[in-house]
């Protein structure tokens, strides 16, 4: 399938994926409601569907792109079908500064939880960037994000350790399962200028990655500025898991499923992948969290929980096809 | 006009000595084979004279130019680089693959470079084609394609003939040739040395980093060249095909 067209198909799907999610919920609507609240935001109907179900959807929409995002640039930047926003532990940092906060008593200053996991994700995104300028090896920057990672692990778990109680503990470990229940319309704001600046700067570097399909040192003679364009990926990815994180904690799987889903669609060519992978996980997330909010459970199940459950299947389902085609 | 040169030059690489005093010219024009056993410097010689690795001492220039301070486009401009590492990651098709050779023009011109150099290289039919779905010999046309379509005027190619069969190895060569009769300045690692003799104009050999000889191929590659750097006992015979080398070896 040419791009235009699956880009098209794509985001017709995910518009329409929106739409029912913000029309289906938990508390059934009449049709004269629906209009009512279509009409007017401020009626109980109005409130339902504009104040709870359209942020919320959004904010699942806005959180699957950056993770689609990140997972596509990653995969094409570090060479790996297995890379995904945590291996270069971004995800990690940005829910240790979640955790921080949490246990400070910082959540009850709106934008406090979400400040700190993008600073998290912030100074990832500087060690990583460094480290990328040091060293040319995707190898390399692999086991630096490994170990970043694992750090930051270790010091949640400190937190979690020095936790002053039973409730700020639960509600890091609430968080750290993802969800995009209560988010409102700042949180959707937040995402799409986070997902902007990362869709600009993983744009401009997309160059560099269809490049190093050949290896880096042919990359390196082709005349392209390949450490920049290599600094740009990283910056981008980890812009777009630090909102992705930011928003709804640490959602798993869309990343690294995303850019699977519709690899085949774009011959595999990794800077083609850019925006259909984008849009996979804004459909991905939609959907998840919309199973979420269907299911009927006395206590909603978590969107992270929802798309590790789904995700892995479908994950495994994609590598079985894979390894086939591999043996012929 | 020299295209490429090497003054003294001393690379060092994880410890170990991988050039060592190297001084040579290469002018432009011509099909020069660089020859060698294996860990003699060969690819290195050719990575720096890109700029790839930086020289202990002594210096490489490529146009009269030290290739490491050339910006990416200038460089690019000046040389093509094929390695020996024939690795492609993604299964992207192949007019992809070879239009990545002519970055510095429109998409559109790029793609109808890449069509005519992989009718050039034989593979006109194979435009669409995955490279995965592609043998090792036809993969290695298309990176060929790749190295033509970007119209720089010096081609370094690091084993370009490895692993393909008799009949892809002389396709590769005839197609160098010619780039090289039609004024490229062609300079190549070649480990069968029969085919260094028959193709280029020059041969560099190389032993432990040093220049052991430099000439005309049967002066370059003479008994000897063959026994002391080779290890070789060996000579070479005139067929109606092209000169062939027979060696039996000494140690």
């Amino acid at each position: 399938m040419k791009t235009p067209g699956l880009n098209v198909g794509l985001a017709a799907g995910l518009v329409a994926a929106i739409v029912a999610a913000i029309m289906l919920g938990e508390v059934p609507l009449a049709v004269a409601q629906y209009l009512q609240g279509l009409g007017d935001p401020g009626s109980p109907a109005g409130q339902i569907l504009w104040e709870i179900r359209a942020p919320r959807v959004l904010a699942a929409a806005v959180v699957g792109a950056c993770l689609g995002l990140s997972g596509a640039l990653l995969q094409g930047l570090l060479r790996n079908p297995l890379a995904d926003p945590g291996v270069l532990g971004v995800s990690a940092t940005a829910a240790l500064g979640a955790s921080v906060a949490i246990v400070a008593g910082l959540a009850v200053t709106p934008g406090a939880v979400e400040l700190a996991a993008l600073a998290g994700a912030g100074l990832a995104a500087g060690a990583l960037v460094l480290f990328s300028a040091r060293f040319q090896e995707p190898e390399a920057l692999i086991l630096f994000g490994v170990s970043l990672s694992a750090f930051a692990g270790a010091l949640t778990a400190l937190v979690f350790n020095f936790s002053p109680s039973p409730i700020a503990t639960a509600e890091v470990l609430g968080w750290m399962l993802g969800s995009v229940e209560n988010r409102a319309w700042s949180d959707v704001l937040w995402g799409v200028v986070g997902l902007t600046v990362a869709t600009a700067v993983g744009l401009w570097s997309r160059r560099g990655l269809l490049a190093l399909t050949l290896g880096e040192e042919t990359a390196v003679t082709l005349g392209l500025p390949i450490r920049s364009l290599k600094i740009g990926a990283v910056l981008a990815a980890a812009i777009a898991s630090g909102a992705a994180v930011a928003i709804a904690g640490v959602v798993g799987f869309v990343g690294l499923a995303a850019p699977h889903l519709v690899r085949a669609a774009v011959r595999e060519d990794p800077a083609r992948l850019l925006a259909p992978s984008t849009l996979a996980g804004a459909l991905m997330l939609v959907g998840a969290d919309l199973i979420a909010r269907l299911l009927p459970t006395d206590v909603e199940v978590k969107l992270g929980v929802i798309t590790a459950l789904i995700g892995a299947p479908l994950f495994g389902l994609i590598a079985w096809r894979a390894a086939r085609s591999w043996r012929t | 006009m020299t295209a490429l040169a090497f003054e003294d030059l001393i690379v060092d690489l994880g410890g170990r000595r991988a050039l060592d005093g190297v001084s040579a010219a290469i002018a432009r024009g011509g099909f020069t084979a660089i020859c060698g056993p294996n860990g003699a410097g060969k690819t290195t010689l050719l990575r720096a004279a890109l700029g790839l690795v930086r020289p202990t001492s002594g210096q490489a220039r490529l146009d009269g130019a030290d290739p490491s301070s050339l910006a990416p486009q200038a460089r690019a401009s000046r040389a093509a680089y094929l390695p020996q590492e024939r690795r492609v990651v993604w299964g992207v098709p192949a007019l992809s693959v070879v239009a990545l050779g002519a970055l510095n023009v429109s998409p559109s011109e790029a793609e109808a470079r890449a069509r005519t150099a992989l009718d050039q290289v034989g593979l006109a039919t194979f435009a669409d084609r995955g490279v995965f779905e592609m043998s090792g010999g036809e993969r290695a046309r298309v990176l060929l394609a790749r190295l033509i379509v970007s119209g720089a005027p010096t081609l370094l190619l690091d084993e370009p003939v490895a692993g393909l069969d008799p009949d892809a190895q002389l396709l590769v060569l005839d197609h160098l040739r010619a780039r090289a009769e039609a004024g490229a300045t062609v300079v190549t690692t070649l480990h069968d040395l029969s085919l260094a003799g028959r193709y280029a104009e020059r041969v560099l050999v190389l032993q432990r980093g040093r220049l052991a000889s430099d000439g005309p191929p049967f002066e370059a590659l003479d008994p000897r060249v063959l026994a002391e750097v080779f290890g070789l006992d060996g000579g070479w015979s005139q067929t109606p095909f092209g000169p062939v080398l027979s060696a039996r070896r000494l140690r």
